[in-house]
């Protein structure tokens, strides 16, 4: 199942209609009230560690290509091969030529985002080459055939009974809806996927400049796998990604977790410098980072925009997002969702697939005060909204509704007049009742008009003070 | 033809630049009031136990070996392998005889990674133990390989008292930057709470990690 952002209306008002995934997403992301105790309570310092995230993600975006030279002559010392690809479809092309070159057959994956950013996966498969996800979540998802509903728990918008029946059908094992028996028949399947595949790929949580290496951080030690067995392995990791050195690593990672599952750290934390079969007799032969552009370097050209760059994928702003709570992810259409998501659509999509994203948000801010790296979100979303609005992309009938408003409410009579009528039409309306606005209250509630109205009410106020 | 290469680097150049000033930045972090030996301890077990390893402090080699013949029994698992830590060989030759004790020589390296995956249990070495997330650091530049960590169900990773820090900010004080970029740390057995949530141990790699620490080398 292939979605697409341009649909992303169509989208969102089938998800209002599905009580099953509001209760799967409420399930998934739990509190927020108990998330944030919980980090207040682990981490007494949170705020002065986000703004020390905030500021190191900041010096690195702000001196992007220093630290991306750093990166890549630290790697090639250590003996890794870094590609650089402009665009998603140069990324597919760089990884399907290494697989061809080295007839490599089967390719193992640990969860990347990035990689599904760029369709990798479609690619590979397309060409004749088995590519299987080892997360659990997501080997669910790619067995579903369908894309991820959220950043982190990939599989949240479905339940035991679905899983149950896919692993009996796709795996030809006996139904159970134990989570423990289901994740055992996953592990028996993809262990032998891990001891025969020819290339391990895996994105990236942090790329560090010096000494050049990059960290993948996990729970289910798919990704060690992945790092250790297959003898090549391809890195694909965006550009905005670098942190300046080692000593990052552990207040990120104070951070991360906690962010994202609610851990205080996860179960694994992977550093990777470069080759290993060699010297350690474990490990791939040839390590191949991918540095992928695909619109990032845009982004970057907006200096209040390029804060959406600090993201580092912790999902926390999809957990407390009212309006991620009520649709899930399958209802951006794309592969980043939430309030990150919406304020990267316009950037990375375009007018076309992103116009309608940045207005999917109430503004209520609340991504902002759970994001680490402390990324403005809701200051982001009204300036995207701005661009889409004066460019004129917005749709045709808000367009008209704002310049009738604001053609009324420029003229006090005018204003009065017309204001004073809907409040006589709406006594005609059952008691309660709102008048009825097209496009829009079919789906809302919305209070009726105050009878009186504020300019009388103030006119008796001021009588009565008198 | 300019390369993609620098096309990015030109297109990044090319942005306007804001001020950063941000150099001290990570020393602004407070950090944690020092605790004795005995605290780190005690703080290492508590955070271990909570991610659902388990931890016994040991007084020697004997009664390490000791602790891993009753478990091994106790689980029914009547094979070990054994890394070639000095360590790691001093207490296999204490274990009790019942168990198979397998080492590399027996393997030999070309089917290595299929044969420990069919081992159920193996005894390491970490390099160092975090106190504040009851986290193992394994360097590759100091324990060879990390298969023998990873592939079997369940771990038994000895690690000498003297090697406990108090966090990672200590261990990337300590660590050199060559060793440290080729190194992973592990925080109790593998899990996954991808299907409804429910937390499952035992995913992709150990279903048991068992950390023996020990107060004499």
């Amino acid at each position: 199942m292939q979605l697409d952002p341009k649909y992303i209306k169509e989208y969102v008002r089938k998800a209002l209609k599905s009580e099953s995934i509001k209760s799967a997403v409420e399930k998934a992301v739990g509190s927020p009230e108990q998330s944030r105790k919980f980090i207040n309570e682990q981490i007494p310092h949170w705020e002065e560690l986000r703004s020390v995230l905030h500021n190191i993600k900041r010096d690195v975006i702000e001196n992007l290509d220093k630290y991306l030279e750093r990166f890549e002559a630290n790697s090639k010392k250590s003996g890794m091969t870094v590609h650089w690809a402009e665009t998603g479809k140069d990324a597919q092309d760089i990884i399907l030529n290494l697989a061809e070159k080295n007839n490599v057959k089967k390719i193992v994956k640990s969860k990347s985002l990035t990689t599904e950013e760029i369709r990798l996966n479609q690619h590979l498969i397309s060409n004749n080459i088995e590519t299987i996800e080892t997360d659990l979540g997501e080997y669910i998802v790619q067995l579903m055939d369908q894309i991820p509903s959220h950043l982190i728990v990939p599989a949240l918008h479905l339940n035991r009974q679905e899983i149950g029946r896919l692993f009996s059908e796709k795996l030809g094992c006996e139904y159970t809806e134990d989570p423990e028996e289901l994740l055992k028949a996953a592990r028996v399947k993809l262990r032998k996927d891990f001891l025969s595949a020819d290339m391990g790929i895996t994105g990236s949580n942090f790329a560090v400049a010096d000494p050049g290496c990059f960290c993948v951080v996990e729970n289910e030690a798919n990704a060690h796998l992945t790092l250790s067995l297959p003898r090549i392995h391809v890195a694909v990791i965006g550009i905005e990604k670098m942190l300046p050195d080692l000593k990052a690593i552990p207040h990120f990672m104070k951070a991360l977790p906690i962010s994202a599952t609610g851990q205080k750290i996860s179960s694994y934390l992977n550093f990777i410098g470069g080759p290993s079969r060699e010297a350690y007799g474990e490990g791939p032969e040839e390590v191949h980072i991918v540095l992928l552009d695909n619109g990032r370097s845009k982004i970057l050209q907006d200096p209040q925009l390029r804060e959406t760059l600090y993201c580092i994928r912790c999902g926390a702003c999809l957990n407390i997002c009212p309006v991620y709570r009520q649709i899930g992810g399958h209802a951006y259409g794309w592969v980043y969702m939430g309030p990150i998501g919406i304020a990267l659509m316009p950037q990375y999509l375009g007018d076309d697939c992103g116009k309608h994203a940045p207005f999917l948000s109430t503004l209520c801010g609340a991504c902002y005060d759970v994001c680490p790296v402390k990324i403005n979100l809701p200051e982001h979303l009204l300036k995207l909204r701005n661009v889409i609005i004066e460019s004129k992309n917005s749709d045709f009938s808000e367009r008209l509704g704002m310049f009738l408003w604001s053609e009324a409410a420029k003229n006090p009579t005018v204003y009065k007049t017309i204001s004073g009528s809907l409040a006589n039409l709406q006594k005609l309306l059952p008691s309660g009742k709102t008048l009825p606005v097209p496009g829009f209250t079919g789906e809302r509630e919305f209070p009726a008009l105050d009878p009186k109205g504020f300019r009388k009410r103030f006119h008796e106020y001021l009588r009565d003070k008198k | 033809m300019s390369t993609a290469r620098e096309n990015i680097l030109s297109r990044i150049r090319n942005a306007e630049k804001k001020a950063t000033g941000v150099s001290s930045a990570i020393n602004n972090i407070k950090s944690q009031d020092t605790l004795s030996e005995h605290e780190l301890i005690e703080k290492f077990s508590k955070e271990l136990l909570l991610v659902s390893g388990e931890f016994h402090l040991m007084k020697n080699i004997e009664e390490t070996a000791e602790i891993i013949s009753k478990i091994l029994i106790e689980s029914s698992i009547n094979s070990i392998y054994i890394t070639g830590e000095d360590l790691c060989t001093a207490i296999s030759s204490k274990i009790d005889k019942k168990t198979n004790r397998i080492t590399f020589d027996d393997i030999g390296q070309n089917d290595f990674k299929n044969s420990i995956a069919g081992i159920p249990a193996s005894l390491v070495r970490a390099s160092y133990a975090i106190a504040d997330t009851g986290t193992l650091a394994f360097i590759y530049d100091d324990c060879g390989n990390t298969l023998p960590h990873f592939l079997p169900e369940c771990i038994f990773a000895v690690i000498e008292k003297s090697r406990l820090l108090p966090d990672q900010v200590e261990l990337f004080e300590k660590v050199s930057p060559d060793e440290a970029k080729n190194m992973v740390f592990v925080t109790g057995p593998s899990r996954t709470a991808d299907i409804e949530k429910v937390l499952v141990l035992g995913a992709h790699g150990p279903k048991r990690l068992i950390v023996l620490m020990m107060e004499n080398e």
